[in-house]
């Protein structure tokens, strides 16, 4: 069987074609395949929906442009969720990129939800370096770990802030978390020492390390990469780049599984024959 | 200008994809770009975190507010990080990496001990199970026996034969079940990050979806 | 001295924290308050730690016109107009903009991006059922994959569920026995760098 060895040696340009393919083709022809809601989105999404209006959240962007294609939407959809129920955003960033998409969103947000205004109703820290020691600083005092915002406003100065002095004022911690420093940080830091609820979107790949954290209650609830992205815009009915990607997610995953198939079909006949 | 920028994006993402063939100069030059725009983000949130917090309080106090002069002592200890680069003071940059690196493992201890491990020995001593899988009545079993065969399976202390040879077998069956999750879920991760790539290159360039 | 000092800190520092943690004394908080700003002072620093090492190997190597130095003229060119225009105009400056969104997030997305083709491609090569554990892995791997995917529901209504159950008991349980121990693990390094024990991050000595 010639054709088994062939297929175990393939050339790797033909596995990316392919897989290149599999995403493209269904962004290009959608198949319209239903996302179901899972019970962890729900609860996310009511946790949201449940806080008492005029609630301050903060909201922590801890990725990069590396994760921007899972986190973005997810951050978008939560922000709009979050200012539609009359809620206030104070976002910052443990990483450095963080910020700027953090501005991307509101400036977003702030032109589909109406009568949202920067200072009032959000308001961007900006990054500071040191993970573990910033949450602790920050949950002493905002103000002194803070002392501007990312446009150089003085946080006295900006009326949102004035009532948030320390963690105490905040009602619900949403951390958008990429890798370290992030959701594990705020689990340590914040969680264990203050009694402010956590709430944890992340990208698919920290799923797994989260469950543990999930099961004991350290955190609320979970979002889980695009694929909750998608299911937080059907909640709040506003399909996004979350939606737009479900049917290439599907058909890139049953592709990938194909190969595994197939790969594995070609090693145990050759196997066998030896 | 926003089309000339989607024209850059695009042809910074086709040069990291050409790597998918080989190694090439384009992708290289593309790359020291990328290394050098984030050295100088950075550069600047390090900048405006001095500023903030070390030099403003220091040197320029808001109304109202008093000179900080102990803020001089971290500007100093900064600096002298920057000792590593001559050969003979080299060991003075220890002297703050000592204090950054002794606050941050007191605040590792003081972290983990809460969350990481006191309230996951005891989350799994109550075992309220997450998730309605009522057809499996053995899953709170299954858990506890998984967590403790994990644990046991790195006991090193003494040689694991007996009762402890059994458990490590089942710890590592349990790990082999959440690696194979993790790499489903690595899937996923990477498969959405291209999804957003694809998405830019037929969407906002091409224009075809 | 060179030894005794960077200890001596490492052991004062890390010692205050801890006593903040377990005790509450007004005093002890209000150095450990400012010490927080310190930190995050010196960890600032530290991050031009790294783009002061780029750009002196980058300019030395620019201006010995070494292979490839057009490149480090273009790296130290970017590092440049980044840090200036931030520092200068903060983030929402149109230059930062514009770099951020046509050059940062493009770049740095395609590359890990890239590791799509490379997961894929050893699915197909490596990820073989040689033993039964790699079997289990890979079953284990499959079931989440499609659960995962909205199109798992239309293959088999059962999906969903197995993929959520094998995630929150045997990956739960297992990640929880690795987070138990790493976390013994962490606490025992933390106390031996703070006892000055462990040198080695002060390079080896």
């Amino acid at each position: 069987m010639k054709w088994l060895k062939k297929l175990q040696t393939i050339d790797s340009k033909i596995i990316y074609l392919v897989l290149f393919f599999a995403i493209a083709l269904p962004l290009i022809f959608p198949i319209g395949i239903p996302v179901e809601i899972n019970a962890g989105t729900r609860t996310f999404y009511d946790t949201i929906d449940n806080l008492p209006k005029g609630s301050v959240i903060l909201i922590s962007y801890d990725w990069d442009a590396a994760s921007a294609p899972e986190l973005l939407p997810q951050a978008t959809a939560i922000t709009k969720h979050a200012l539609t129920n009359g809620h206030k955003i104070v976002a910052l960033g443990l990483w450095y990129a963080g910020p700027t998409f953090a501005d991307r969103v509101h400036n977003a947000v702030a032109a589909e939800v109406e009568g949202k205004e920067y200072g009032v109703d959000f308001v961007n820290l900006g990054y500071r370096p040191g993970g573990a020691v910033v949450l602790n600083s920050m949950a002493r005092d905002f103000h002194q770990t803070f002392p501007e915002d990312v446009n150089r406003t003085r946080l006295s100065e900006i009326p949102l802030m004035k009532e948030v002095k320390d963690i105490n004022d905040i009602d619900l911690i949403i951390d958008l978390s990429a890798g370290d420093p992030g959701y594990r940080a705020y689990i340590e830091q914040i969680g264990s020492q203050y009694n402010v609820p956590i709430l944890v979107g992340c990208t698919a790949v920290s799923v797994s390390g989260i469950t543990p954290y999930l099961q004991s209650g350290n955190v609320g609830a979970l979002l889980g990469g695009l694929r909750a992205a998608a299911e937080y815009e059907l909640l709040i009915d506003t399909p996004g780049l979350g939606l737009g990607g479900m049917d290439a997610q599907s058909v890139a995953h049953l592709t990938i599984i194909a190969f595994i198939i197939v790969g594995n079909i070609a090693y145990i006949a050759t196997k066998k024959k030896k | 200008m926003e089309t000339l920028g989607i024209w850059i994006a695009a042809i910074g993402t086709i040069a990291i994809l050409s790597f998918l063939y080989k190694e090439n100069p384009i992708y290289r030059t593309v790359e020291h770009i990328f290394v050098g725009v984030s050295a100088g983000i950075g550069l600047y949130w390090g900048y405006d975190s001095i500023r903030q917090n070390a030099w403003n309080p220091l040197f320029n106090p808001a109304e109202g507010e008093s000179r900080q002069l102990l803020m001089l002592i971290p500007l100093i200890l900064g600096i002298l990080l920057y000792s590593r680069f001559m050969e003979n003071y080299k060991w003075v940059s220890r002297i703050p990496l000592g204090f950054i690196i002794g606050i941050g493992s007191a605040l590792a201890i003081r972290g983990v001990i809460g969350a990481s491990f006191m309230d996951q020995i005891i989350a799994t001593m109550r075992m309220p199970l997450w998730g309605t899988m009522v057809k499996f009545g053995f899953d709170s079993l299954l858990f506890v026996v998984g967590v403790i065969g994990t644990l046991i399976y790195f006991f090193f202390s003494t040689e694991q034969k007996g009762a402890l040879k059994y458990g490590a077998s089942i710890g590592k069956w349990t790990m082999m079940i959440a690696f194979g999750t993790a790499f489903g879920n690595t899937v996923m991760s990477r498969v959405s990050l291209l999804i957003g790539r694809v998405y830019f290159l037929l969407g906002e360039w091409l224009q075809i979806i | 001295m060179r030894r005794e000092v960077p200890i001596i800190v490492t052991l004062i520092a890390g010692l205050l924290f801890l006593l903040d943690y377990f005790i509450k004394i007004p005093l002890i908080s209000g150095i450990v308050g400012e010490f927080e700003t310190w930190a995050i002072v010196i960890s600032a620093f530290a991050l031009g730690l790294g783009a002061a090492n780029l750009f002196r190997i980058h300019l030395q190597k620019a201006i010995k016109k070494s292979e490839g130095w057009y490149n480090s003229v273009l790296l130290l060119v970017s590092m440049v107009v980044m840090a200036i225009s931030g520092i200068g105009w903060t983030q929402t400056n149109s230059i930062y903009s514009y770099m951020f969104d046509n050059i940062f997030v493009p770049i740095n997305g395609t590359m890990f991006a890239l590791l799509a083709f490379y997961l894929a491609s050893a699915s197909y090569r490596a990820f073989r059922v040689r033993t039964p554990e790699a079997t289990v892995l890979l079953v284990s791997a499959v079931i989440v994959m499609v659960g995962n995917a909205p199109v798992g529901r239309l293959i088999w209504e059962g999906f969903p569920g197995y993929s959520s159950w094998i995630m929150s008991v045997f990956n739960s349980a297992g990640m929880r026995g690795i987070i138990i121990g790493a976390s013994l693990g962490a606490i025992v390094t933390s106390l031996r760098i703070i006892f000055g024990i462990d040198r080695s991050y002060f390079g080896g000595q």
